[in-house]
């Protein structure tokens, strides 16, 4: 299924990937206080140069074994990472799944869908809700959370230990702002499709409007906002960090600051470096998503 | 006999920062059974606005009507609701349209977009529409159409691609069948073929073609009336052969005259002064007469009707009058 | 010297990388053309989408470098100008394009745009300038009220004016009309051909008349190659080429073209299938495909161009 030039392409990106490791631990692995002279043409330092490597080479080599050591505080870090790891990976997936489809469905009713009136105030209404932060919107979630467990609906769970109920109130905040992202990229996106000459064709063939809107226009529509949805990933990535904050979800980003208030620097950094992976697996299962569309195309294209 | 299509009176006028202009104003003319009905016209002329408001799509174009009517097939389809017209649309009258790499989807495979008006229009289940799909094909000229069903339009080179087109249109047997410059964006050696597939089909399946298209060329091979447009109004409408052998109207005339031939060498080609008023900018009177030869005074003052001499010829002239 | 142009034997591959054969595949868009164009005259290449007719035109310019053959201008190879001797070549080579709407910069007054050109090859001094647009505009049919008018409050017919004088202002010895007309009205094509005619008479300039349309390539052309795949099917003299056709693609061409006269109804030469495209060109002759009359040796032997009268060959086995 993969050629010879896709095998080449992802062995040459893991390489890359690897020898960037090596560098950053290697770097990590200097201690505090180190310095170096040149005295009398000798090189002098104050900490053994073989002594570094051999300090990054046994770190890279747990690394390999996804052996990641211990905090601080003497806990093993492999199984409270991962565990962390999966709940801030349901965080994205859902919220990004819920982003799509709110997203997708208000930007077919924000555009104007073939009608040549000008709708001005859709745009602004489209528009402005992008500037809302996001620490607003996580704080009116969590005081309507709060009022309704007054009024004694529990459907909402205000504070948990990350389990699934925990987390609906998380999703649905963290959705928000990338929806109306996703709006405005659907509503430009199918407004183009609908000034171009095939949807005369359809209306010609007595198509209704819903099934011009659905198999001709939303089936060019969509390869075009897959993708758009890479600008995105930083935004939600960060907004992560304010999200699991605000609701005292136990993810990834909760474990990072845990860490940085005990001053770990080493488990930090390795928080740090697996929350930066979330960034490039999504924009991977977006390429690869926009690549079955498109494998559609490229087959017949001589 | 009815005529198939009766435009009567045809008005349609678009927006225009505060005011509207009128791209049609006032154009009537009739589409017997079973003929092909050239509409000739320049860029300007109205045309493809007509065209397009007999498939009832110009107000999807943003076009606003402002009166006449149009009978087709005994229905007033003018001013009918859109969902009865979509009923009509696809299934009597079909369109095919100038550029073909655009009129196609790309990202749907030929046959599927094929089988479409048989879908809509519930003419055959999903099964039965594939194999007259596969057929059509074949009846227009699509080699290997049991592997190409499943290609996008992007494969095809363009004289393919509007064999695609009309295929789509003929899918489900239409009465009329509306072409508009089918030929402009091909090259000259399928030109040719693709107006003899059309010449075929139509006798096949017993349909009318409104031709619209600025080529007298085939206008004189394949039509057999012709109506000639100018800045929205028709200026003369006759028998093909009567209309090669003596036009009425200055305009026929002068774009009869400018055409180079290929069986002939002409010194200098004859040409019409000036060029087509601007659609915001009407001059008063007949719209023609600052580039009529034979212009007289009142031609400059009123605007001359269309009245019909003998029979079958109709003309929009003082000269005539 | 009488020529202005001569093209000998010109070539332009482009290379592709095929995926599904995984190997190097040529596309040959121009494959082996000649041609001589004399002073005043000019020459009408005639072509379907794919004939490489436009790619000769971009190497003519030296818009584009010919993987084999040469160009001469007025004696002098192109080949390897340096970019100094090049500029000032450009003065000599001219082109009018196809579309009339896109050739012109839409935020520049037409006085602006006729004075680039005076400016750049210093052709007069600063205070003539507005005098030498006045008679430029004068000469192409328009009047020196349009100066300072923009591109888009003229008709397409009037653009391509401005394009023609445009390209004038510089006296070229040598102008390639790009499909002039194609995007123009019918009323106004004959305009702006009789246009066309009347510069070449009054400037003595050359025409390389790039067209897909026969009867406007009759009208304007003294002499007439017929492209096909890249190669020069048949060339000659206008008249003798169009009234005695001698290719079979030219005989079909000839009699596809639609006559304006109901009473003779074309019995066309239909070509049977598709133009087969620049990747997979056909052995031997690259018409045969679709040629009604080929025989054996259509298929395996590539004709050349044979002389079959006084000024006009043709590129066939069956002549």
């Amino acid at each position: 299924m993969l050629g010879q030039r896709t095998i080449r392409k992802i062995l040459s990106k893991v390489l890359v990937l690897f020898a960037f490791t090596y560098i950053s631990i290697f770097i990590f692995s200097i201690p505090y206080g180190y310095s170096w002279e040149i005295i009398d043409g000798r090189f002098v330092s104050t900490y053994p140069l073989y002594m570094i490597f051999k300090r990054c080479n046994s770190t890279f080599i747990s690394l390999l074994e996804l052996n990641l050591g211990y905090n601080i505080k003497g806990k093993a870090l492999n199984k409270v990472l991962f565990t962390s790891f999966m709940r801030t990976a349901l965080l994205l997936s859902s919220s990004i799944v819920l982003a799509f489809v709110l997203g997708v469905f208000k930007g077919i009713s924000d555009s104007n869908r073939g009608n040549k009136n000008n709708v001005f105030a859709k745009i602004l209404i489209s528009v402005i809700p992008i500037s809302i932060p996001d620490v607003l919107i996580a704080a009116i979630m969590q005081s309507f959370a709060i009022w309704l467990n007054q009024r004694d609906i529990h459907i909402f769970k205000v504070a948990g230990a990350g389990t699934l109920a925990h987390s609906f109130l998380p999703i649905i905040s963290l959705s928000i702002l990338p929806a109306f992202y996703i709006a405005r990229i659907t509503s430009l996106e199918v407004n183009d499709c609908y000034k171009k000459a095939y949807v005369l064709t359809a209306l010609g063939k007595g198509c209704s409007s819903k099934r011009v809107l659905w198999n001709h226009v939303m089936r060019n529509a969509i390869k075009s906002i897959i993708e758009g949805l890479p600008n995105i990933t930083s935004m939600i990535i960060s907004n992560t960090l304010i999200v699991e904050y605000m609701f005292s979800y136990p993810g990834l980003t909760t474990l990072l600051m845990d860490h940085i208030a005990i001053a770990d620097r080493r488990s930090s950094a390795i928080i740090i470096v697996f929350i930066g992976s979330f960034y490039f697996i999504l924009n991977g299962l977006y390429r690869c998503i926009s690549t079955l569309f498109n494998r559609s195309n490229r087959r017949e294209a001589v | 006999m009815m005529p198939l299509l009766k435009v009567e009176n045809l008005q349609v006028s678009f927006p225009w920062k505060n005011k509207s202009v009128k791209a049609v104003d006032g154009v009537s003319f009739d589409v017997p059974h079973k003929k092909i009905i050239a509409l000739v016209g320049e860029s300007g002329s109205g045309k493809s606005v007509t065209a397009l408001s007999v498939m009832g799509l110009i107000a999807y174009e943003g076009g606003k009507i402002e009166g006449g009517e149009i009978i087709f097939d005994g229905q007033e389809i003018l001013r009918m609701k859109e969902k009865r017209l979509s009923k009509i649309r696809g299934k009597d009258v079909a369109m095919i349209y100038q550029d073909p790499m655009a009129s196609l989807n790309p990202g749907i495979s030929v046959g599927d977009q094929i089988r479409e008006s048989l879908l809509i229009h519930k003419i055959a289940s999903r099964k039965e529409s594939k194999q007259i799909a596969l057929n059509l094909m074949r009846e227009v000229g699509i080699p290997d159409a049991d592997q190409r069903y499943g290609s996008l339009p992007a494969s095809f080179s363009g004289g393919m691609r509007q064999r695609i087109m009309i295929a789509m249109a003929i899918s489900c047997r239409p009465k009329l069948l509306i072409a508009d410059e089918p030929t402009t964006a091909l090259d000259v050696s399928l030109q040719a073929d693709i107006m003899n597939t059309l010449q075929e089909l139509k006798n096949k399946i017993g349909m009318s073609i409104l031709l619209i298209t600025h080529d007298l060329g085939l206008v004189a091979q394949h039509a057999d009336n012709v109506v000639v447009m100018y800045c929205g109004k028709v200026m003369e409408e006759s028998p093909v052969d009567k209309l090669f052998e003596e036009p009425l109207h200055p305009y026929t005339i002068g774009l009869m005259n400018c055409i180079p031939r290929i069986d002939v060498t002409q010194d200098q080609l004859f040409y019409i002064p000036g060029c087509v008023p601007s659609i915001y900018d009407y001059p008063m009177g007949c719209r023609f007469h600052n580039r009529c030869s034979k212009v007289k005074p009142i031609c400059r003052e009123k605007m001359p009707k269309l009245i019909n001499l003998n029979d079958d010829r109709k003309v929009r002239c003082w000269l005539y009058q | 010297m009488n020529e202005i142009v001569k093209v000998v034997n010109l070539k332009k591959y482009f290379e592709i990388y095929d995926v599904k054969s995984k190997e190097k595949k040529y596309v040959k868009a121009v494959d082996g053309i000649s041609f001589t164009i004399n002073v005043g005259e000019t020459l009408g290449l005639v072509g379907e989408s794919g004939s490489g007719k436009t790619t000769t035109g971009k190497m003519i310019l030296n818009l584009m470098k010919p993987t084999s053959g040469d160009i001469f201008l007025e004696g002098k190879s192109i080949k390897n100008l340096n970019k100094k001797e090049m500029r000032s070549l450009r003065k000599d080579i001219q082109v009018v394009f196809q579309n009339p709407y896109a050739a012109l910069d839409p935020k520049m007054t037409i006085r602006d745009i006729l004075i680039e050109p005076l400016s750049i090859h210093k052709i007069v001094s600063k205070y003539e300038y507005n005098n030498e647009v006045k008679r430029l505009l004068n000469m192409v049919g328009l009047s020196e009220k349009d100066m300072n008018k923009f591109p888009y409050e003229f008709s397409g017919g009037q653009r391509q004016r401005i394009g023609i004088a445009k390209a004038i202002a510089v006296k070229p010895k040598f102008i390639i009309c790009d499909e002039p007309v194609s995007a123009l009205d019918v009323s106004v094509q004959s305009q702006i051909l009789n246009l066309l005619c009347e510069l070449q008479r009054d400037l003595k300039i050359s025409y390389l008349f790039i067209a897909h349309g026969l009867s406007v390539i009759r009208h304007v052309s003294d002499k007439v190659a017929i492209m096909y795949l890249g190669n020069i099917v048949e060339y000659g003299d206008a008249k003798s080429v169009f009234d005695y056709g001698a290719h079979p693609y030219t005989k079909a061409l000839i009699s596809s073209a639609p006559i304006p006269d109901p009473k003779r109804k074309n019995n066309g030469i239909i070509l049977k299938g598709e133009v087969p495209s620049p990747i997979n060109i056909p052995e031997g002759c690259p018409f045969h495909p679709r040629c009604k009359d080929a025989i054996e040796i259509c298929k395996n032997k590539k004709p050349f161009l044979r002389k079959i009268k006084e000024d006009h060959m043709a590129a066939c086995h069956l002549i």
